[in-house]
């Protein structure tokens, strides 16, 4: 089987094909924060052109589904989903962090706490053991509540590593888990809250599902939390 | 009919998940999924709801609206997505989807201008559109006239408001009324139980100076600040609000203009053929009045659920570009959240 992987988490647009024995047949990415959207088909294409793959030959859509910037990680998903629907094969999600870790942890060997900008003062956040299992998060924290040595990949000292979700690890997580048996769930329910609450109940939810070794996500973002809106006084109080 | 073109639409420019199947002229599904509701406590759509409940209603929208038309995806000849203008995170969801299913099933996408297809999807009510045509655009994000010489590539802007969509004066003098989001239905309502001619509210850029300047331009703005005053003056004095009439009258200034100027452009242009689109076409009072004023002029009104937001106004273009053998959008346009209308296909 084949697996084509995105992901539109963070600033990077990032594609792969991968088959089940793990092999990627091509793998590309793009840094622009910016620019998702006009990055992204062309992009499938161009990989799936590299691979020497047919659009009909996939088998599965896997993508990131955050936490990241909202409107850049509804690029990725969107375009899954009808890739999806559009073929008529399943699109399945893993937390966007979950890829870096298994990247670092390969590279590293040692537990790592992952990082990405989420907006303003703000990052999402979540920390993984040596074996590249996350023991906590994803959260949203401010600036301010992070020590900068936790901006450490590793633990020997604060050395810091930057690396996009790659569409190849994801790809990977997905195959992994699914030779494992793992099925990919209908629906996760992740209450999202206001913004001072930073998505605790949400982390304990993912928390709890990875410590059962289940990664595996629906193609659904994780927002962590509400919109910002504010109910104006005239509408709640009537004029 | 089977050689006429399948087309699948798609629309998300605001707060209506879109998606409509047209085949040549015959609407086969039109599939609505609004999110309206979800914007009603904050009493006006907030782009961060409204994107996140497209990309939620897409995949059931999708499978609904083929359903409906008793057809597979893959039996879609072309696809047409709005790409402006309107809110950018919500119209990139739409984008976004289009582009991936036309990868998927290897068709040509157009990425199109949702001003124009509020013109275009008279075809599915009327029959092919009359060219020239002048066409009133309102709603609650739009309010302009255009002269459509070819609704796919020849369309020109003769003028827009200057500063509320009409719709949106709905909705804020409907919040200053007790009255919930969307304005537009609540005032229609409340008002005919209302005089129109109760309270002499402004009629915007009417005056002799502006019939120079600004002669197919709109404004609002004064229009709302009118009726504040009005009902700060009732308070000071401790009259009672007379609600009716203040919904009618205030209504019947805004379509006074509309109609006013939307048959006054098309003499001014020498076209007889006024299409009017966009969700305050629903409006009760503007239908009236158009009948009223018309003259000899060919008025083309379609149903109310096609004139708000939908997938089929999408389609029925993309429909209209696939017959002029217009070349598709290449992969990878974006959103242009304030696409000119002069650009139908991005």
């Amino acid at each position: 089987m084949l697996a084509l992987a995105i992901d539109t988490a963070t600033s990077a647009t990032s594609v792969s094909v991968v088959s089940d024995d793990g092999r990627v047949r091509s793998t590309r990415q793009v840094v622009d924060a910016r620019r998702h959207v006009e990055t992204l088909s062309p992009l499938i294409r161009e990989v799936l052109e590299d691979a020497g793959v047919e659009m009909a030959a996939l088998g599965i859509v896997a993508c990131g589904v955050g936490p990241g910037p909202f409107t850049g990680l509804r690029v990725g998903i969107a375009t899954a989903l009808a890739i999806g629907e559009g073929l008529d094969i399943p699109v399945v999600g893993v937390c966007s962090l979950d890829v870096v870790a298994r990247a670092a942890v390969r590279d590293h060997g040692v537990p790592v706490t992952v990082l990405t900008r989420a907006r303003r003062a703000e990052f999402c956040w979540a920390e993984y053991d040596e074996r590249g299992l996350r023991s906590s998060g994803p959260l949203i924290k401010n600036e301010a509540d992070l020590a900068i040595d936790s901006l450490a990949v590793g633990d020997s000292g604060p050395v810091q590593h930057v690396m996009y979700p790659s569409a190849a690890d994801l790809a990977d997580v997905v195959l992994e888990r699914l030779a494992a048996g793992e099925r990919i769930p209908a629906t996760v329910d992740l209450p999202e809250e206001d913004a001072g609450q930073s998505g605790t109940a949400s982390a304990r939810i993912l928390q709890d599902r990875a410590r059962r070794g289940l990664l595996l996500l629906p193609p659904v973002p994780i927002y962590l939390r509400r919109p910002d809106a504010v109910v104006p006084a005239s509408v709640m109080g009537g004029a | 009919m089977r050689s006429e073109p399948l087309v699948l639409g798609i629309e998300t420019s605001c707060d209506e998940t879109g998606i409509a199947l047209v085949r040549g002229r015959t609407l086969l599904s039109d599939v609505v999924a609004s999110n309206v509701e979800e914007h009603v406590r904050f009493g006006g759509v907030v782009p961060e709801v409204a994107s996140r409940a497209h990309l939620e209603a897409f995949a059931p929208t999708l499978a609904r609206a083929c359903a409906e038309a008793g057809a597979r995806v893959t039996d879609v000849d072309a696809i047409a997505v709005t790409a402006g203008p309107g809110l950018a995170g919500a119209l990139l969801v739409g984008i976004s989807a289009a582009q991936g299913l036309a990868l998927a099933i290897d068709r040509p996408l157009y990425g199109v201008n949702h001003l124009a297809a509020h013109v275009a999807v008279d075809r599915l009510a009327h029959g092919e559109l009359p060219q020239p045509a002048i066409a009133l655009l309102v709603s609650g994000g739009h309010t302009s006239l255009l002269r459509v010489d070819d609704v796919t590539c020849d369309v020109e802007s003769l003028g827009a408001t200057l500063d509320d969509a009409a719709g949106e004066a709905f909705d804020k003098v409907a919040r200053l009324l007790g009255l919930s989001f969307p304005g537009g239905p609540a005032i229609d309502a409340l008002a005919r139980g209302g005089d129109p001619a109760a309270i002499d509210f402004p009629r915007g850029l009417t005056r002799p100076r502006d019939e120079v300047a600004h002669r197919h331009d709109f404004s609002f703005s004064g229009l709302k600040t009118a009726v504040v005053r009005w009902l700060e003056a009732c308070r000071r004095e401790g009259i009672d609000i007379p609600r009716a009439d203040v919904a009618a009258s205030f209504q019947e200034a805004v379509v006074d203009v509309l109609v006013r100027k939307a048959v006054r452009a098309c003499r001014d242009e020498g076209i007889d053929t006024l299409v009017v689109g966009g969700g305050v076409a629903a409006n009760s009072r503007l239908r009236m009045l158009l009948d009223e004023r018309a003259g000899g002029l060919d008025v083309r009104v379609p149903p109310s659920r096609l004139c708000t937001d939908n997938g089929a106004m999408v389609a029925s273009l993309g429909v209209a570009l696939v017959a002029r053998n217009a070349p598709p959008t290449s992969l990878g346009f974006g959103a242009d959240s304030s696409l000119p209308v002069e650009t139908v296909l991005t």
